[in-house]
């Protein structure tokens, strides 16, 4: 591949909190190394798995967030693995790495200088739930105290019964979102460090904190106390109706749009007869909205999530299906524009869907080169290409520091 | 000490069409790493989010001592005061007022065009296109255009006039259905959170775009949906059901706050002392359960051998959330998240946006919020980007420390400075409402 981001070579020392950082790279052309452990990244041991076999190369979560990656196993919990991740890291020009401070600091890849010393070019990355100073520093957290922290939870969940008491918790949203988050925000520090490279040759340090991204996260919310002193309540969106088939509809019409929300509203809802109530609309606008919640309630009651999305869209309305991700396999449009991309695997003879990037660049296309990495598979690649010869691997592979 | 570094985008110009929140922060991220971004708008066609609750308030104004639920006060606050507009509009952006249906102002937009290095927009498929300004046509006026649209569903393919906005894109991707507990409708994110990740994936192709054009000397036109950001944050659902014919719309998804995979408890949040506070703690393994364990003084039920293993806490998680809970619920948030974490154990306080601002000792210590002057407003804490660089100014006032910009106020210094009018030739076309 010419362009894109193909001139850069990254290694990724990660926990399971990284990875799509990583991901997102190999799709924009970047050639990425993941460097795990003698085991395998734990990554490797979340399910679901292929045939719900839990083999380290049949994790389909691993799958998800590493296609593309190629994988050397290196123990740089030991000294001399991390002479071997010096050595790599003076062919590579980026070190994308995620854990905890300590975790970090034990695998060589906190310390930037020490790393450019071979490499001035060296970019380093470290995604860290509090970042690399301050009080919580070295906390131990997850992606669930993490978004707790963040603010999002506390706005999340489901709204009180009708004597204003909560009987559900506070929730966050499965898939690890403040992990993504950082993750997303790393890519924005190391691609405007690659920029600034361009013009002045030097590497640098890149430095994110997940709190601080969840924390970045919760749109209004903020602004509103910052501004007005107001707390929101936690609260389900609203707008949202079941349809014939049982899946739920977002059916939100913001007054934004326009004047020409209201009338065709009403003739979208004069199809089913469910429009009388409106024509004549109380001056009140809770009780019109009340109305409008009912005749809404009442027309998703007679369609299909699918025909409600698309009558829904043909007048303009930002409506959508509750889907699930895996539903977005059958979407002609996501297919249209090349969204799910075929990966093949050799070994089980099959080829997958993967989810692809987040646009359309034409000069530069997303691509996946090759499936989810096998455990180790590209060690004698990897060392071989950074000058470790065959005699050192063999030594290296005796003493268990590769595999 | 005084001295700023330069920022990483340094010499980077976007002409910045966006609106509302998801296409505004990807710009906002460009201009907080020092690119220059003016913000072309208009009071004809104003952004929403100008106008939008809740509004910031005039220098001398009260702000209320205690945060409450009073009502918003909607009357008109003029296009300075929405208070979204200074979240999404960071990065020291210029705003330059320009009535884009005059064809002088049009003429204004394409000149402006000519000195870019970025031009981005939010409008639907198309609108472009119908303002006589279709790829083809921004190449001709800058051969090297990083051209990036973000629209709902993207420019091409059959749904391409599909409006969305955070929730309908939340919806589609299936993150809105992965926000809720097994059994009950989906709740839901009761905010935008496509409109963020949407707008930083923006920003990561409005990067790509310029590193693709310093390796090649081609521009593109990258074409965003919001949409397709959300999908690969939904996790391997897709694969799962490729691979196991298993979808996951199934009774016991989503999972709530607990952890199926990889298999931690607990896993969840706790009720603590006061009204609505709350604890999340979470067990890695069994050894943060062991230590969960000895810092609630190990009492008799969990010593209880069912406990002792994940699959055991899990398969009795019901009872394991009711005793911890029991645990918290006389004790104080912060009280019993520090407690856990010098023990060890992954816990936090269920932060609301008070807490955030005032009490979060980390975000304090790290200066998460920065004071920057709004003209018409005063000086206020804005949020820091969540990366820093050792070695090149990233900060949310961008390269001229500002906070965002009143509608119009760089009009006359941009006209002057970038595309060389006279200032007689600003005042006709001000007289003439042009610059509106």
């Amino acid at each position: 591949m010419r362009g894109g981001l193909a001139d850069l070579r990254v290694l990724e020392v990660t926990d399971e909190s990284g990875e799509i950082a990583g991901r997102l790279l190999a799709g924009m052309g970047a050639e990425v190394v993941k460097l795990e452990p003698p085991g395998g990244s734990p990554s490797r041991r979340i399910g679901p798995f292929y045939g719900d076999d839990p083999h380290p190369d049949r994790s389909l979560h691993f799958w998800h967030y590493n296609v593309g990656k190629r994988s050397a196993s290196v123990d740089l919990t030991r000294a001399e693995g991390r002479d071997v991740l010096t050595r790599l890291a003076a062919a590579a020009n980026v070190i994308v790495a995620a854990g905890s401070p300590a975790e970090l600091e034990a695998r060589g890849v906190l310390e930037g200088e020490q790393l450019r010393r071979a490499n001035p070019g060296l970019i380093l990355v470290t995604i860290t739930p509090f970042g690399l100073d301050g009080p919580w520093r070295d906390r131990p957290a997850t992606d669930l105290t993490l978004m707790a922290l963040g603010g999002s939870m506390a706005v999340c969940g489901y709204g009180p019964g009708p004597e204003g008491v909560y009987d559900t918790p506070p929730l966050t949203c499965a898939g690890w979102q403040a992990y993504q988050t950082a993750s997303i925000y790393a890519l924005h520090g190391l691609l405007g460090a690659v920029i600034a490279r361009a013009r002045h040759g030097r590497g640098q340090d890149v430095e994110v904190s997940v709190h601080e991204a969840a924390t970045s996260i919760t749109e209004w919310h903020v602004p509103q106390y910052v501004f007005a002193r107001q707390v929101s309540p936690r609260a389900i969106l609203g707008q949202q109706f079941r349809a014939r088939d049982g899946i739920w509809v977002s059916t939100i019409i913001p007054e934004f749009l326009g004047p020409h929300v209201v009338p065709r509203l009403l003739e979208l809802l004069a199809a089913d007869g469910l429009d009388g109530p409106l024509r004549a609309p109380p001056r009140d606008r809770a009780r019109f909205y009340a109305l409008v919640g009912t005749a809404l309630e009442a027309y998703c009651a007679r369609h299909t999530a699918d025909e409600i999305y698309r009558a829904g869209q043909g007048q303009g309305f930002p409506w959508a299906p509750i889907r699930t991700a895996d539903e977005n396999l059958d979407d002609p449009h996501l297919h249209d524009r090349g969204f799910w991309i075929p990966v093949r695997h050799p070994e089980l003879d099959r080829e997958f869907l993967y989810a692809g990037g987040p646009f359309i660049a034409p000069a530069c296309p997303w691509h996946f080169g090759r499936r989810p990495p096998l455990l180790g598979e590209h060690t004698e690649e990897v060392l071989a290409a950074a000058g470790i010869d065959a005699d050192e691997r063999r030594r290296l592979r005796a003493a268990g520091l590769i595999a | 000490m005084a001295s700023v570094r330069e920022g990483p985008l340094a010499g980077i110009r976007i002409v910045d069409l966006t609106r509302l929140g998801y296409g505004a922060q990807a710009t906002a991220l460009c201009g907080v790493m020092g690119a220059e971004v003016i913000r072309v708008e208009s009071r004809t066609r104003p952004d929403p989010v100008r106008l939008m609750p809740p509004f910031v308030p005039l220098p001398g104004d009260e702000l209320p001592k205690e945060p409450g639920l009073a009502a918003v006060a909607t009357a008109d606050k003029g296009f300075n005061r929405g208070g979204i507009f200074f979240k999404y509009n960071t990065g020291g952006k210029r705003s330059v007022a320009l009535n884009l249906k005059d064809p002088r102002g049009l003429d204004l937009l394409r000149r402006l065009i000519t000195r870019a290095d970025v031009l981005t927009e939010s409008f639907s498929a198309g609108a472009l296109v119908r303002m006589g300004l279709p790829y083809e046509e921004l190449r001709r006026l800058k051969t090297d255009l990083v051209y990036v649209s973000m629209s709902g569903l993207g420019h091409r393919g059959r749904d391409s006039a599909h409006v969305t906005l955070g929730p309908t894109a939340q919806a589609l991707t299936g993150l809105t259905y992965m926000l809720g507990l097994p059994g009950r409708r989906p709740a839901g994110w009761s905010f935008s959170y496509l409109d963020h990740m949407g707008g930083y994936l923006g920003a990561c192709a409005i990067l790509l775009g310029l590193h693709h054009r310093s390796l090649t000397g081609e521009g593109q036109h990258i074409d965003v949906s919001q949409i397709e950001p959300g999908i690969p944050l939904a996790g391997p659902a897709a694969l799962d059901r490729q691979a196991n014919g298993r979808s996951y719309r199934r009774p016991e998804t989503p999972p709530g706050n607990r952890s199926p995979a990889p298999p931690m408890a607990p896993h969840n949040v706790y009720r603590c002392a006061g009204r609505e506070e709350w604890v999340a703690i979470a067990c890695r393994d069994d050894a943060d359960w062991r230590r969960l364990r000895a810092a609630m003084d190990n009492p008799e039920w969990a010593r209880d051998p069912r406990f002792d293993a994940v699959a055991g806490r899990q398969a009795h998680e019901d009872e394991l959330d009711e005793r911890i809970a029991a645990w918290t619920a006389s004790r104080e948030r912060y009280a019993v998240a520090d407690q856990l974490a010098a023990a060890g154990v992954p816990a936090a306080a269920v932060q609301d946006a008070h807490d955030r601002v005032e009490r979060d000792p980390q975000l304090r210590a790290r200066e998460y919020f920065v004071p920057l002057r709004h003209a018409e407003t005063g000086d206020w804490p804005l949020e820091r980007p969540p990366f820093r660089l050792s070695d090149g100014d990233v900060h949310p006032g961008g390269t001229i420390r500002r906070g965002p910009p009143c509608l119009g106020e760089d009009t006359h210094a941009v006209l002057r400075d970038l595309l060389g009018l006279a200032d007689a030739e600003i005042a006709a076309l001000t007289e003439a409402g042009v610059l509106a």
